[in-house]
């Protein structure tokens, strides 16, 4: 008998035990393909740090061009867009200072300016210990610039260096 | 020519005595024929006597024994009268002579004691009969024998004996027995007289017999005497009284019996015995019908044939009449397979032997088989309706039993639902409600099954009968036929049958025909996007959520089976990170849930929503055809995610058979 007519017979007969052993319960699937992304609101500002300098009493700096040069850029990481608000803080680290509108003894002022001009013509806005909007609707990877200005108390007991923190937030645009 | 008148003579002699005894001219009183002419009954005949002493003897010996006449026959009523003239003692038998005796009561008169003993002879004397008298002073011992009319026929007592004493009578010395009323034509009436002398007897009652001697004296010393008297009463009834005058010596005290004895013909009864319990069994079965017994009051006889009467005899193959056993260790007479009429006459092979002890028979029938017996169930009864012996018979044979033949069919079984599948039928059916035992099922290709399983023949599958194949043999009420070539037509019937084997005609289905199963489902729109959803947030595809519309998704089935359309979800995936699909959230755990818009209302989340699993579960069961489901979905975000891209959470929709 030809090998080759055995090697056919045996695949026949393989084939055949195969659709003998196998039972095949009929059925047909399909899928809904859904997606879904977890909400995401962030943001990050850079460079995020601010070195004034030297202040005398009742002093004034900024970060315009002007200025110290550092202006801050706010940038929408989440993936929804975002309104950006910014606010003050009192200052606890090497000096004693209040927030305030003005300046004062032991009291200081610290003001933004996001009007996208604010190298030539700044339109300052006293930041408060509440938070006020810096931006508003900034789609994701969208970014704001702005310039931050501090009026150092007219008298103070410190002469050290002293820290002011500013922080902005985001939150899901609504 | 002398011929002729020879015979002219003998016509006129004919004819005139034919004229004479016809009646008409009446010739002599009525009745024309005058009784004796008519019948010569036979009577017990007095044989004859001996005694101890002869009459006129002595005797003081105990026992004494008596020599018995010779010539006697088998069958002979022997009476002993034995009388001893003493004050105490007992009288009793001491050599009994081979027979079996029955003793009177023994009387004390003044001096004068005595007893009657009987017994019906055997045939044989082992010895001389002889009696223990008490005392050894004066003895006697009579004996008279009375013969049957038939050497076959023995003795029964007919009116218990009426015995006593007396005083010693006055002149003229009578000594009067009262009589005694007997109860058969021809009873042998015995009277004794015994005394305390040697008197002489006479004067008997008219109609009355002395046996032997007239009187039977023993003169030694203190005298006494012994007379009897008999009468063969015909017709039964009142004797009237009997007495004696002590004609010399008289005036003696003494003893006095009256007894009555009648024939006892040789009987053998046929009794009834003790019949077996109803019961229904199946053609062609063996069963235990009837039982009878035999038993004599006499010796023994042997029936040589007998009859047995049945009802419903055309269901009876045979019968034999058996040994009452269940092995029928002996089987009397011959086989009987063809009766006449209703009555199966048994005859040849073992005689039945019948002795005074009854023995029980039994009568064994087997029914005739399916092929020879017409549709229909037979109550069978059967009894003993006559049989042959030498004896005369008496007694009977009742039919207490009732044996059943059940060649009756059950009812079809009904067919149900019948549904073809993938190389297979379901058959469904139901089964009648009573006489009912199994079905069988018979499966063919390709045409109507013309095949039938046989009457009386139990089958099991798998197995064939002609060209049909035998799928199924029992009691239940559905049956998945598989292994079968989808697209060729089979045809079924099923037949009822009871538990002897008598089937139904059968009930046909066909054809069905199996068939390649096939699914198919589409999902529209098959895709949902949750878009960004807040963490630890539900969101839904109900318009409220996807606005403006929904995102409601359908199943859309074809199937020419019924299917199962089953659901399940995936853990996500894609966005950077894996979330497990779980009933609750967490972090990197979200809740995937499913509501069937179909059925219910999934407008209110989370009422009707089933969490998804990894693994199916039913969205919607036992459907074929065309057909959509539809279905909402609603997710829970994980309260954290470690990850915040795009994640798949895909959902699998599944239709599949049961």
């Amino acid at each position: 008998m030809p090998k080759k007519f055995i090697a056919i017979l045996t695949i026949c007969l393989l084939v055949l035990g195969a659709n003998i052993l196998s039972v095949v319960q009929a059925a047909d699937t399909g899928t809904v393909t859904a997606t879904v992304m977890v909400q995401n609101v962030a943001l990050t500002v850079s460079d995020g740090s601010i070195a004034y300098g030297t202040l005398v009493a009742g002093g004034t700096k900024d970060t315009t061009a002007s200025g110290v040069n550092d202006s801050q850029t706010a940038t929408n990481t989440g993936n929804v867009a975002e309104d950006f608000n910014i606010k003050g803080a009192d200052v606890s680290t090497g000096c004693t200072w209040t927030l305030a509108a003005t300046q004062g003894s032991e009291q200081y002022f610290h003001k933004f300016c996001n009007n996208g001009n604010c190298d030539s013509s700044p339109t300052w806005t006293a930041l408060t210990t509440n938070y006020t909007t810096l931006a508003t609707n900034k789609s994701p990877s969208g970014t704001q610039e702005f310039d931050l200005q501090i009026g150092v108390p007219s008298s103070t007991s410190c002469t050290s260096q002293a820290t002011v923190e500013v922080t902005v937030q985001a939150v899901a645009h609504s | 020519m002398k011929l002729k008148n020879i015979f002219q003579k003998l016509l006129v002699i004919f004819l005139v005595f034919s004229w004479l005894f016809s009646g008409y001219p009446r010739i002599w009183q009525n009745p024309p024929i005058p009784p004796k002419i008519k019948e010569a009954k036979a009577t017990i005949t007095y044989f004859g006597s001996a005694s101890t002493p002869a009459d006129n003897g002595t005797n003081t010996a105990s026992p004494t024994a008596v020599t018995p006449p010779a010539n006697m026959q088998k069958g002979d009523l022997v009476i002993l009268i034995a009388a001893a003239r003493a004050t105490s003692g007992t009288i009793s038998m001491s050599n009994t002579g081979g027979q079996t005796w029955t003793a009177l009561t023994q009387r004390n008169a003044s001096a004068n004691r005595s007893n009657i003993f009987w017994a019906v002879f055997n045939g044989t004397w082992s010895a001389n009969p002889s009696v223990t008298m008490g005392s050894t002073t004066n003895n006697i011992v009579v004996m008279h024998v009375f013969r049957p009319t038939n050497t076959n026929y023995s003795w029964a007592v007919d009116v218990a004996e009426s015995s006593g004493t007396y005083t010693a009578p006055a002149s003229p010395y009578t000594v009067t027995i009262n009589g005694i009323t007997t109860n058969t034509d021809g009873a042998l009436v015995f009277a004794a007289w015994t005394s305390s002398d040697d008197n002489t007897w006479g004067n008997l009652t008219t109609g009355w017999s002395t046996p032997g001697s007239a009187q039977y004296r023993n003169t030694s010393g203190n005298d006494q005497s012994v007379t009897a008297a008999y009468l063969i009463k015909s017709p039964a009834g009142a004797t009237g009284n009997v007495s004696k005058d002590q004609t010399a010596n008289g005036g003696d005290a003494g003893t006095k019996y009256i007894i009555a004895f009648k024939e006892v013909a040789p009987t053998t009864t046929l009794g009834n015995g003790t019949d077996p319990s109803n019961s229904t069994n199946g053609p062609g079965t063996t069963n235990y019908l009837d039982q009878f017994s035999f038993v004599t009051n006499t010796g023994t006889d042997t029936v040589t044939g007998l009859t047995v009467t049945t009802t419903n005899t055309s269901a009876i193959a045979s019968m034999k009449i058996c040994s009452n056993d269940d092995s029928c260790t002996t089987q009397y007479f011959n086989t009987v397979t063809s009766p006449s009429g209703n009555n199966w006459s048994f005859s040849g092979g073992t005689s039945i032997p019948v002795t005074t002890s009854t023995s029980s028979y039994r009568v064994v029938i087997t029914a005739k088989d399916q092929s020879s017996l017409a549709e229909g169930t037979y109550a069978i009864t059967g009894y003993v309706s006559a049989f042959t012996c030498s004896n005369t018979q008496a007694g009977s044979d009742s039919a207490g039993t009732t044996i059943t033949i059940d060649n009756a069919p059950p009812s079809n079984a009904t067919w149900g639902t019948i549904t073809p599948g993938d190389q297979q039928v379901a058959l469904n059916w139901s089964n009648p409600g009573s006489d009912f035992y199994k079905v069988l099922i018979l499966r063919k290709a390709g045409s109507a099954i013309t095949d039938a399983p046989t009457e009386g023949t139990e089958y099991s599958a798998p197995g064939t009968i002609g060209d049909s194949t035998i799928i199924y043999v029992n009691n239940g009420s559905s049956f998945t036929d598989t292994g079968l070539t989808n697209g060729t037509d089979y045809y079924y019937k099923i037949f009822a049958y009871d538990q002897y084997k008598n089937y139904a005609s059968g009930a046909g289905t066909g054809p069905h025909q199996p068939f390649a199963p096939s699914i198919s489902i589409t999902i529209s729109d098959g895709t949902v996007e949750y878009g960004i959803v807040p963490k630890n947030t539900a969101k839904t595809t109900l318009s409220s959520d996807m606005p403006p519309s929904g995102d409601m998704q359908t199943v859309n089935y074809d199937t020419n089976v019924t299917v199962n359309i089953n659901i399940k979800g995936n853990n996500a995936s894609g966005g950077g990170c894996t979330w497990t699909l779980a009933s609750s959230n967490g972090a990197d755990q979200y809740v995937h849930q499913f509501c069937n818009a179909t059925d219910n209302s999934c407008s209110s989340p989370p009422t009707n929503y089933t969490a998804l699993t990894t693994s199916y579960q039913a969205l919607k069961s036992g459907v074929t055809g065309q057909g959509s489901v539809n279905f909402h979905l609603r997710l829970i975000t994980p309260t954290e995610s470690s990850c915040y891209g795009q994640q798949s959470v895909n959902v699998d929709v599944q239709a599949v058979q049961p």
